[in-house]
């Protein structure tokens, strides 16, 4: 998997991770391994989920109140934890999303400044 | 953390299914099982760092946040850096007062004694009401009678205080020491440090030669040498008379003893001479007598046990006789224990002033606070969490006001110690001891919870709306909370009102005492006491030579005015209380006897004392007498009070008093009265006789007594260069230190009193500022209509003089119920004393309304057009 196109991918920016998570669980529940794939797939896998730093994300927001955790079967009928979006969540994700966008549209113009 | 506990449970299952997932996805994209799996775990990662990083989630987030309180709690104090700086403050002085005083109190009252079950120990007293002996010694006749009572009494033991020189040295030394029985380390259950203690062998009469040294004395003389044993001390003198030849040392004292015996240096056998038990020395009262209760014995019946004995023993020789039983503990601490209470309520109380006032601070700027606390409740903050951040902010002025409050304790326990009175007990070891540190900290955490909390609550009752909704008016105006302010701020002027009252009282004995004539003149007077070895100076001719060659030398001293010799003066050793007849008056078999104390006198002494003579006249040299100084062609001179006691109806001029039949001697005049022990107690009853034996020199200078004791300590060193002079002190000096403790009292409470008083005054400013905050709009109406600065004036100030009257009033009939409390303390002014009443209400309403006047005057300053525009 990580033979391909090794140069293309980019790690995630701190912080970044846990918008990309609340982003994901806003279409509806995931388990962890769905969620770290979700990322990827959803950014033609330029984006690296560093598997090792999802777990400490996901209990990073469970104990923030952001999401929450239901117990469930995974689709090949296993037992696994759900992660939802709570409605704190929703809120947190709506604020960083504007404050996300704030942050890219100022650094873009810094980057290419018009009239260049 | 019970959530943190779940959630990390199953994390090891998480994680292995996350891992099998992985596998199965990658064999669906078909890799072998076993290139499935090692690419998935590869992929994952290092399991337990993930583990681990996981895990500090939990960690770091409650960190986070109880770091987040506290530096949001530090950014708002510092941001209301005068309402710190005022709580800090008043904290650090509630905190620092009590911790030093408590520090005292603890070592004072509540340390144990340096014995093993200390509150089994109990002293015995004999009683005497009919001679004015309230309590008193017992004698060896009564020791061993009492002693006998095993049923009540493990093991007793009886002390003789005497004192004694020793010799073959540089400087003859007179140390201070005491005759115990054998059995005293049993009552006590010490030991020695070094060597043995006293055999049944070493206390018998005649066979006494071993001494124990204290462990002061060990330092002091042998520099704690450990070969000291079987060494030798030579005794020449002092009131111990019973040995001849020296004394082998065989023991070392612990060092403890000396919080119960301060003074002793020397330890040997009591050995009761045989005539010690005769008839005649039946009442001889000398000993001290201490015993350890009887397991399972209770001091009721010990007490009951004693009364019996007592009656047997007295045998109707005295109308009125008991055997007090009195816990060791209290008589150690004896009368100390009263004011210390007084002053450890008045630590309390202060400390609730202070609390008060910072619970209304922190209630005021609550209300400030409110509609922002009210907007971060309505964007989603916890009322739990906004409780736990104001929780955190009073924590935090706690902690910074118990740090400084132990700082200014430290420096307080170093004041009371230099200002505290020697014979305090243990004063000195005082320190801020573990105990006190953590009673300073619990207080501290109280207080903080207590003034954290009542803003908290007051918030879960705070109704969102309401508060966003009054807006533009300004703070939080609930009716409710200005009601408790009004109610915190009343109680704190009644506490401070007790406190003013009490100290008043007290002061106002203390200047009473200080206009008490002590009856003779104390100023420019020097006296110093010679112990004289008894065995030279054995009879009245070599006491005579002495007497006379010594007053004679430092009379002739340029600078003297006066000299005498007496047996004692007033507020140091003084007479003996002793029983006497007087010739022609026949006593019933149950009146008391005549009693008074008696003094031996040389002639001068009513001169360089400035006694003055009322009636009759006084000594001449030629009726000193060395031998017995009443008998046959004897003279003595009485006071008034003893006069005024015995001779009521009648002239005491020419009457004779005496021992007994046959030793008559003429009373040829009457002198003032001396207070003689402090001044807050009259004299008994006293006669002089002329007479040889007094040690004590007295000697009244033209000017600075003190620049006078080396020329007159060269003088009777030119007489007697063997006997050692001690106790130099002018008579000042005396004087001043029998007030000691109780000026030590009073410096104590006037500082809490005026410390209360501040804190009231910050409390009633702090409140009428709160008030015209919130009447700022109101006023500013007022005044657009027309209103008068000086109606506005009024208006504020009324709410001051109502608070005001409301807290005098309680706070009078508060201190009616306390001060009788404090009666035992007072000298000459009555527990319900109308000028110090009235005086202090005065004061205080004086300072509640400067304290309202200043943010009045603000008020008057309002703008209307300002405050309408802030609408």
């Amino acid at each position: 998997m990580s033979t391909k196109e090794q140069n293309k991918r980019i790690e995630l920016l701190q912080g970044t991770l846990d918008l990309l998570i609340l982003r994901t669980l806003l279409l509806g529940t995931a388990h962890g391994h769905a969620i770290a794939k979700a990322i990827e797939f959803r950014s033609d896998e330029v984006l690296q989920v560093e598997q090792g730093s999802l777990y400490p994300a996901l209990h990073r927001l469970i104990k923030r109140r952001w999401i929450s955790v239901e117990e469930g079967t995974s689709e090949n009928n296993r037992r696994a934890k759900f992660y939802r979006l709570t409605a704190k969540g929703r809120a947190q994700l709506a604020y960083e999303t504007s404050k996300w966008d704030k942050m890219v549209g100022a650094i873009a113009r810094i980057l290419r400044p018009t009239g260049e | 953390m019970m959530r943190r506990k779940r959630m990390l449970v199953d994390l090891d299952q998480d994680i292995r299914d996350h891992i099998e997932m992985a596998t199965q996805e990658n064999i669906d994209r078909g890799m072998s099982l076993e290139e499935a799996r090692y690419a998935a775990v590869r992929k994952f990662g290092n399991v337990a760092r993930v583990k681990e990083d996981t895990r500090e989630v939990w960690n770091l987030v409650w960190l986070e946040q109880l770091l987040r309180d506290i530096r949001l709690g530090l950014r708002q104090l510092r941001k209301n850096s005068g309402f710190t700086i005022v709580v800090v403050l008043t904290l650090a002085l509630g905190i620092g007062a009590s911790t030093a005083i408590f520090s005292v109190v603890n070592t004072v009252l509540l340390r144990p004694l340096p014995v093993r079950d200390p509150e089994r120990l109990v002293v015995l007293h004999d009683q005497l009401p009919t001679l004015n002996l309230p309590r008193t010694n017992v004698s060896a006749t009564q020791f061993r009678e009492f002693s006998r009572r095993e049923d009540l009494f493990e093991s007793s033991a009886a002390l003789l205080k005497t004192d004694l020189n020793l010799t073959g040295r540089d400087q003859p030394l007179r140390v201070e020491a005491m005759q115990v029985t054998a059995s005293l380390f049993r009552v006590l259950r010490i030991n020695p440090i070094l060597g043995r203690t006293f055999t049944a062998v070493d206390d018998t009469y005649g066979n006494s030669h071993v001494a124990m040294l204290s462990h002061n004395l060990w330092q002091r003389l042998f520099v704690g040498d450990r070969n000291v044993i079987g060494k030798r001390l030579n005794p020449a003198g002092g009131t111990y008379q019973l040995v001849e030849g020296s004394f082998e040392i065989i023991g070392v004292m612990p060092e403890s003893l000396e919080l119960l015996y301060p003074h002793v240096e020397l330890w040997i056998p009591v050995a009761f001479p045989p005539e010690s038990f005769s008839e005649d020395n039946r009442w001889l009262l000398a000993y001290d007598m201490i015993s350890r209760l009887r397991p399972g014995v209770t001091l009721a019946q010990a007490r009951a046990g004693m009364a019996t004995e007592a009656a047997r023993f007295n045998d109707s020789t005295f109308a009125e006789f008991g055997i007090e039983v009195r816990p060791l503990v209290d008589e150690q601490v004896g009368d100390v224990r009263a004011p210390l209470y007084i002053l450890l309520g008045a630590v309390g109380l202060v400390l609730l002033i202070a609390c008060t006032n910072i619970a209304g601070l922190v209630l005021a700027r609550n209300g400030a606070r409110a509609r922002e606390i009210a907007i971060r409740t309505v964007i989603g903050a916890g009322r739990a969490h906004i409780v736990s951040q104001l929780l955190t902010e009073s924590l935090l002025l706690s902690i910074g006001g118990g740090v400084l409050g132990l700082l200014l304790a430290q420096a307080c326990i170093n004041v009371l110690i230099r200002m505290a009175p020697g014979d305090l007990p243990h004063v000195s070891t005082v320190r801020l001891d573990l105990s006190v540190l953590s009673f300073a900290f619990a207080v501290t955490l109280l207080a903080g919870i207590l003034f954290g909390l009542m803003p908290a609550f007051q918030l879960a009752r705070t109704d969102l709306t309401e508060t966003l909704k009054e807006g533009g008016a300004g703070p939080g105006t609930g009716r409710g909370k200005l009601r408790l302010r009004r109610m915190l701020v009343v109680s704190e002027i009644a506490v401070a009102l007790v406190l003013l009252v009490c100290s008043g009282l007290l002061l106002r004995s203390f200047a009473k005492l200080l206009d008490v004539r002590t009856g003779f003149d104390p100023s420019n007077l020097l006296t110093m006491n010679v112990s004289l070895s008894p065995a030279k100076y054995r009879d009245g001719g070599h006491m005579k030579a002495f007497s006379d060659a010594v007053v004679g030398r430092v009379f002739n001293l340029p600078g003297v005015t006066h000299a005498a010799l007496a047996s004692g003066v007033p507020f140091s050793s003084y007479g003996y209380n002793v029983l006497f007849q007087i010739r022609n008056r026949s006593t019933g078999p149950h009146d008391p006897a005549p009693h008074a104390n008696d003094m031996y006198v040389t002639p001068g002494y009513f001169e360089t004392m400035r006694i003055p003579l009322i009636r009759g006249r006084l000594f001449e040299p030629k009726e000193m007498r060395s031998g017995n100084v009443l008998g046959p062609g004897a003279v003595v001179v009485i006071d008034e009070s003893l006069a005024k006691r015995l001779w009521p109806d009648s002239d005491p001029l020419g009457a004779e008093i005496g021992w007994e039949e046959g030793t008559w001697a003429t009373i040829i005049g009457i002198v003032g009265d001396v207070h003689d022990t402090d001044l807050a107690t009259e004299s008994k009853g006293m006669f002089y006789v002329p007479g040889y034996g007094g040690t004590t020199l007295v000697v009244r200078a033209a000017s600075d007594p003190r620049s006078l004791i080396s020329a007159v300590r060269e003088q009777i060193r030119a007489v007697d260069a063997e006997q050692p002079v001690y106790d130099i002190s002018t008579m000042s000096e005396l004087v001043a230190v029998s007030l000691a403790r109780r000026r030590f009292a009073v410096i104590l409470l006037a500082l809490f009193a005026t410390l209360a008083l501040a804190l009231a005054f910050i409390g009633v400013s702090g409140v009428i500022a709160y008030l015209v905050t919130l009447r700022t709009h109101e006023i500013g109406i007022r005044l657009a209509l027309g209103a008068q600065h000086a109606d506005v004036l009024r208006l504020i100030l009324s709410q001051g003089l109502l608070m005001s009257l409301a807290g005098v009033a309680i706070g009078l009939v508060a201190a009616l119920l306390a001060t009788p409390l404090l009666a035992s303390q007072l000298f000459g002014v009555h527990p319900a004393d109308s000028k110090t009443l009235v005086a202090v209400t005065l004061l205080l309403m004086a300072v509640a309304m400067i304290a309202s006047y200043l943010p009045a005057r603000r008020a008057t300053r309002v703008d209307p057009l300002n405050t309408l525009r802030c609408e």
